[in-house]
């Protein structure tokens, strides 16, 4: 993969990483039961662009650890804040368990990806020498 | 300020206004979306880029912010920052009461 497309990746999944801190944000309005209708619509909107920008990284990555089937579980366990501020304590300390595997999953990924941008970084610099002294 | 005049009822009659949410990077480059595709892409741009100046603006002046809330009468911008990007949420005024009061 070139640097600009892993810069890219990087970029994405930086981004992806805080929409997902959005999403304990919410859990954590619906856990006090202090939401608004707009946190509501935001919570929606939120969930939405996860959503679709796993299938963008998923697209660039292949994806073991976490897996689209956890996301999807996530998100499908979580339909609205309404409904997780009646749930019991129990649910939601399975879904916090859950978006923290989820969240160390892609820090793990971002660290990957970064690792693999050091490499042809310093790829470069190497090639770059040789070419001064040729 | 600049996203009045690019969002505002005077510009462009009866024009539908957008729904829905975009994410932009550091640089103003819009990363994801859930905005109809009938919104021009140009329009979220331009939008994220100003959020993302505004958000910079601050941060320059010593007077950093999470939360910028632009009310119309019957359309809200609101724009949370993230990492030097920022998320953009986009509601109409009837997408605002679609789901009405919460508790």
């Amino acid at each position: 993969m070139q640097n600009k497309k892993l810069d890219q990746l990087v970029t994405q999944l930086e981004n992806y990483l805080e929409c997902w801190k959005l999403l304990h944000h919410f859990i954590n309005l619906a856990r006090g039961k202090k939401f608004t209708a707009e946190d509501e619509n935001q919570f929606l909107e939120v969930k939405a662009i996860v959503v679709q920008e796993l299938e963008l990284i998923t697209a660039a990555l292949e994806l073991t650890s976490p897996s689209r089937e956890e996301i999807h579980g996530f998100i499908s366990g979580a339909p609205s804040l309404r409904f997780l501020s009646e749930s019991p304590e129990g649910v939601l300390r399975g879904l916090e368990n859950q978006w923290h595997k989820i969240y160390v999953g892609f820090q793990a990924i971002l660290g990957q990806v970064k690792v693999r941008q050091r490499e042809i970084e310093g790829q470069n610099i190497f090639t770059t020498m040789f070419r001064k002294k040729g | 300020m600049g996203l009045i005049n690019k969002i505002g009822p005077g510009r462009s009659g009866m024009q539908r206004l957008p729904s829905g949410a975009f994410t932009v990077d550091s640089q103003g480059n819009v990363v994801s979306s859930t905005v109809p595709q009938w919104v021009p892409e140009g329009l979220v741009a331009q939008i994220g880029q100003q959020i993302v100046a505004i958000f910079k603006g601050a941060e320059a002046a010593r007077l950093p912010f999470r939360e910028l809330r632009v009310q119309y009468e019957a359309f809200r911008i609101t724009a949370r920052e993230m990492r030097g990007g920022a998320i953009v949420f986009l509601s109409p005024k009837a997408a605002m009461d679609a789901i009405g009061p919460v508790s």
